[in-house]
């Protein structure tokens, strides 16, 4: 029965009683609305830019189709659309509008920081124990939640379009040029910033698991002439960097 | 099977469910109600705003916990994860109770997140008693088990569900959540007398009652928690209260969510039905 609810073909009638005037298979399609309009609607709670951005008929169709092929695993709703920004990018009727899956993965990062435990930042008395010559091999831990979006479009704009939050009609263009946003929490609000590309790029490098020796070196590659320094000094006033271990301990 | 170990403090009259929508509101005004239902599965995340939220209205009002993600009914195995948060959501908030439903909501890891009928068979009877015992022994408390409404019926079906509520509870040695909307909307859909389902479950396990308010969609009723309690509705929970005496009874509304002035007038209704002060024994 759950398989026909997502919408496997199934003879109802095989083990639905008829009643009153509603046959079998119209008594299982009361399930079926439910349970994936219940789904199309959680998602749409939680893409509303994605939605507003698209229009409502259109997204609830594509969403319709998605929890045909992705069916909920958890029995929190919370849990569900995880892959839904990587399904848009894939949903050919949306192959003209390639920024509606990079606003949709950074709704989803915006759901996850909502919804994550954060981790304190290191304090600056704790950082001064890393012995000056183990920096190198140190590696540094961002704090949680923080969430890293390199995208080809202005993504904050579109969040704002999307979830009608300007004002006067929109004259926004799509090809203004991107940004490298970051998803972070400030006590219990979530906060999404585009980054200056040099210091993404660090806060990108200090994300994997990697020493800080190597990290400097493929950040000076990119960055020749600036002053890393700066940078990580950011970082710390940032609070957004939790702790650090020896790779090598 | 454990002692029922419901902490009585403050579980009484008419309680509201929690909805996310009124936290600012309940928070500032402190509204005079008892206690507070909150929806576990919203709770099952590790940090943020809604379990931020849930411990400052948990400091003020006592609160109960239901959840709609056991599938008691269920053949998946039972999801000993889920059942582990649950105990560490009753460490930090010390509910009055844990509820979940007579149905199942999962199978082969597919999730319906909706309420979906069993069959009321003997061999469904036993199937989720040991499934409610499994969950009682592991939480070492009694749980109250509420119905759903439904809008199908089995062929294999041998019995009523109220014959099969009651068999249930009594095999497991559960509580009864008997949801008074729930009655009246399957009552509806399937033809049966809500007043004789009343008077085939074992009043001594009733808990607590549910009131909400369904959709008329013509060819039957559906359970939307999104509309004001309907006159029928009020009426079989006054024959329940006569029945059953007054048992703590909980307001839901789930979608179209009103502002929390609304739930309020319908938490007054309610309690409108209990007898006065002084005028029972």
């Amino acid at each position: 029965m759950m398989d026909a609810i997502y919408g496997d073909t199934l003879e109802a009638s095989s083990y639905i009683a008829a009643h009153g005037e509603l046959s079998p298979q119209a008594q299982l399609d009361i399930y079926k609305g439910s349970v994936q309009g219940g789904l199309v609607q959680a998602l749409g709670d939680l893409f509303p830019a994605t939605k507003g951005l698209i229009g409502d008929r259109f997204f609830d169709a594509m969403a319709l189709r998605y929890v045909s092929l992705y069916p909920s695993r958890s029995s929190s709703l919370d849990q569900y659309g995880e892959f839904f920004p990587s399904f848009i990018a894939e949903f050919k009727p949306l192959a003209d509008f390639p920024y509606t899956a990079d606003l949709a993965a950074l709704e989803w990062s915006w759901h996850c920081a909502f919804h994550a435990q954060a981790t304190e930042p290191i304090t600056s008395e704790s950082l001064a124990k890393v012995p000056a010559e183990k920096v190198d091999s140190v590696q540094f831990l961002l704090v949680a939640p923080l969430f890293l979006c390199r995208s080809d479009y202005p993504l904050i704009e579109l969040w704002h379009l999307g979830r009608s939050e300007v004002e006067s009609a929109p004259t926004l263009d799509i090809n203004q040029g991107g940004g490298c946003y970051v998803v972070y929490r400030d006590g219990l609000n979530v906060l999404i910033e585009n980054l200056a590309e040099p210091l993404f790029d660090l806060l990108d490098e200090l994300n994997k698991p990697q020493d800080f020796g190597t990290i400097c070196e493929k950040w000076l590659s990119k960055h020749p002439g600036l002053e890393l320094e700066a940078f990580s000094s950011e970082l710390m006033q940032r609070s957004w960097i939790a702790g650090f271990r020896f790779n090598n301990a | 099977m454990p002692a029922s170990s419901i902490n009585a403090r403050g579980y009484q009259g008419v309680g509201i469910g929690l909805r996310s929508t009124h936290y600012q509101t309940i928070l500032a005004d402190r509204p005079d109600v008892p206690w507070f239902e909150a929806l576990t599965d919203n709770y099952m995340n590790e940090g943020g705003y809604p379990l931020h939220y849930l411990e400052k209205i948990r400091a003020h009002y006592p609160i109960t916990f239901h959840g709609v993600g056991l599938s008691l009914g269920g053949h998946d195995p039972l999801d000993i994860d889920y059942i582990r948060r649950l105990k560490d959501l009753r460490s930090r908030f010390e509910p009055i109770h844990f509820s979940d439903h007579l149905c199942w909501t999962s199978h082969n890891g597919m999730h319906s997140n909706d309420l979906l009928p069993m069959p009321y068979t003997q061999d469904a009877v036993r199937h989720i008693a040991e499934r409610i015992d499994a969950v009682q022994n592991i939480l070492g408390e009694k749980i109250l088990v509420e119905n759903v409404s439904s809008y199908l019926n089995y062929k294999m079906s041998d019995r009523s569900e109220a014959e099969f509520f009651a068999e249930v509870a009594n095999e497991s040695d559960c509580l009864i959540l008997c949801d008074i909307n729930n009655i009246y909307v399957s009552a509806k859909n399937h033809g049966f007398d809500a007043v004789d389902y009343l008077n085939l479950i074992p009043g001594n396990r009733i808990t607590e009652l549910h009131l909400a308010g369904y959709e008329d969609q013509g060819e039957y009723l559906l359970d939307t928690h999104g509309e004001a309690v309907h006159a029928p509705v009020w009426s079989l929970y006054e024959k329940a209260l006569g029945l059953f005496g007054t048992i703590p009874t909980l307001l839901e509304w789930d979608t179209n969510i009103p502002e929390f002035s609304v739930l309020m007038q319908e938490q007054r209704r309610a309690k409108s039905y209990w007898p006065q002060k002084g005028t029972s024994a």
